[in-house]
């Protein structure tokens, strides 16, 4: 349903994405692997229209978004999870969930739905967003790109620097999304063995172009870390 | 006890037409970060639309000419507003993250729009007669509280209480927000941001409008009028600390106090010159004023 077609990309004079083509099927999880600093968080930036992409094409359904300023993009299902997480500090944590509904019209039956994922959000209501911890507040970012019901989710590696407890919630409710089959996710991930565990199909990443993928049943993790390795 | 109230009112007084002048430019310069030195000239346009809707009154509807003035504040409110809006699609948004050439072209918009008023209204200051029903004063404990101050006062609290509500409690003013503390993000959540930008401008661009009507209360009208206030109009958003309503009003009220109390013990220009300076000593020492907004998300 995604659809990223031979994509160039670059900050300025340097180019980061070098021809990468990838595809997210409706409903299912996919995930893009590679060591810091290959394109990934560049690729995740260019599909959602903070960085235009010099070449190529990005598709979802049969609309193409390749020219589309990032706020058409949102409308038209992508939601975005950046690292660092993007949260609007001053605003409370009901506020940047409203703010995620901008794409659309206030829907009070998401934004129930997405509470009961994450029923800690519903004690922080009225907390500043930046008085959040770091946990609590990539919550709120997974919750704010989900309360727009997106068609297509990208997750900029959602468990970097968190407390455990709530990387295990976090990944809980990946299976939980993904189970339902409502929305296709594709997901910037270090960890082979979560990203195996959770995957549908996987990519890796390497000097801005896509290297090796494949469905995760068949993956041998041995050689994906090696991929990973420094 | 008379003159400590007199000299209370006239600090309020002279608090509240600083923070009618500076509510916009905290629009403007305090929440977007463009120095728009045509803020001044926004002022002078509101000020020009009281004047002709006066004299409009008074030559077609002479039985209710009293009336001008409520009609004057929206419509220099929409006046000032449309201004900037145009102002900010063909010009200022080229400009957004170059505030040196932002300062120049406002600076020729500025100059343009005085011209246009000398053009158009001829070089003299005009006087705008002020409705009957707030000539006079109300007596308290000896004192008379000229009624026209009074009005300005309630005034600026009402846009103060207007604002800040707009921008709490309305999806419009909570997407101002979320375009101010990130605008990337706000962007990929959906919120267009380019008009937000537009939109924000032109409601500052129309409270300078709305201060330029009150002015027309407290003296003549001139295409000079916006130069006259701009000066203060920026003092008072910077002192207050950029991206703040409260650090406006706060400024706005402590610069009218000390102007009031160092007037008293010298003449006026030795009071201005004194404000100034315990301003600049001020933010020797506190550079980003009084209420500065600190997170790393904003860094």
């Amino acid at each position: 349903m995604l659809a990223v077609e031979r994509v160039t990309a670059g900050y300025g004079e340097g180019r980061v994405l070098n021809g990468v083509s990838l595809a997210v099927p409706e409903g299912r999880v996919v995930c893009l692997m590679g060591r810091n600093g290959v394109g990934k968080t560049t690729l995740l930036q260019t599909i959602i229209g903070l960085l235009p992409a010099t070449s190529g094409a990005i598709r979802l359904g049969d609309q193409d978004l390749t020219r589309l300023p990032p706020w058409e993009r949102a409308r038209a299902g992508i939601g975005y999870v950046p690292q660092g997480r993007g949260i609007f500090p001053f605003l409370t944590v009901r506020e940047n969930l409203l703010v995620g509904q901008e794409v659309g019209r206030p829907d009070p039956v998401a934004l129930e739905e997405v509470l009961e994922l994450f029923p800690r959000l519903r004690d922080l209501y009225h907390r500043a967003g930046g008085a959040l911890s770091g946990g609590q507040q990539q919550q709120l970012a997974l919750a704010r790109a989900l309360v727009g019901r997106p068609r297509v989710l990208l997750l900029d590696e959602p468990t970097e620097g968190i407390q455990p407890s709530i990387v295990w919630e976090i990944e809980e409710v990946l299976q939980i999304l993904k189970a339902r089959g409502q929305v296709a996710i594709l997901l910037v991930e270090q960890f082979v063995d979560f990203a195996l565990s959770l995957g549908d199909y996987y990519y890796v990443m390497e000097r801005g172009t896509i290297v090796a993928e494949g469905a995760t049943g068949s993956a041998d993790p041995a050689a994906l870390q090696e991929y990973l390795s420094v | 006890m008379e003159l400590l109230l007199l000299q209370g009112f006239n600090a309020l007084s002279v608090g509240s037409v600083l923070l009618l002048i500076a509510l916009g430019l905290a629009f403007t310069f305090g929440l977007m970060g463009v120095i728009n030195m045509a803020h001044g000239e926004m002022i002078m346009a509101g000020a020009y639309v009281t004047y002709v809707l006066q004299l409009a009154f008074t030559k077609y509807l002479p039985g209710a000419k009293g009336a001008y003035f409520l009609v004057a504040l929206p419509a220099a409110f929409l006046v000032a507003g449309l201004l900037g809006l145009l102002m900010e699609r063909l010009l200022v948004r080229h400009l957004y993250g170059r505030p040196l050439d932002t300062l120049l072209a406002t600076w020729g918009v500025s100059l343009m729009l005085q011209q246009a008023a000398r053009t158009i209204f001829g070089a003299p200051n005009v006087q705008v007669v002020s409705p009957p029903w707030l000539n006079g004063g109300l007596k308290v404990l000896g004192a008379v509280l000229p009624y026209k101050r009074l009005f300005i006062l309630a005034l600026a609290v009402l846009c103060v209480v207007g604002i800040s509500l707009y921008l709490t409690r309305t999806a419009g003013g909570r997407r101002i927000r979320a375009v101010m503390q990130s605008r990337p993000m706000a962007a990929c959540m959906g919120i267009a941001t380019s008009r937000v930008d537009a939109l924000t401008f032109a409601l500052g661009s129309g409270l300078a409008g709305v201060a330029g009507a009150a002015l027309t209360l407290l003296g003549p009208v001139g295409p000079a009028t916006g130069t006259y206030y701009i000066v203060d109009a920026f003092l008072v958003v910077i002192l207050g600390g950029v991206g703040q309503l409260l650090g406006t009003v706060v400024a706005a009220l402590g610069i009218g106090a000390f102007n009031v109390a160092f007037e008293l013990g010298s003449s006026a220009s030795i009071g201005k010159v004194l404000v100034l300076l315990a301003i600049i000593v001020f933010l020797q020492w506190k550079p980003s004023g009084l209420f500065a907004l600190r997170t790393r998300a904003l860094d």
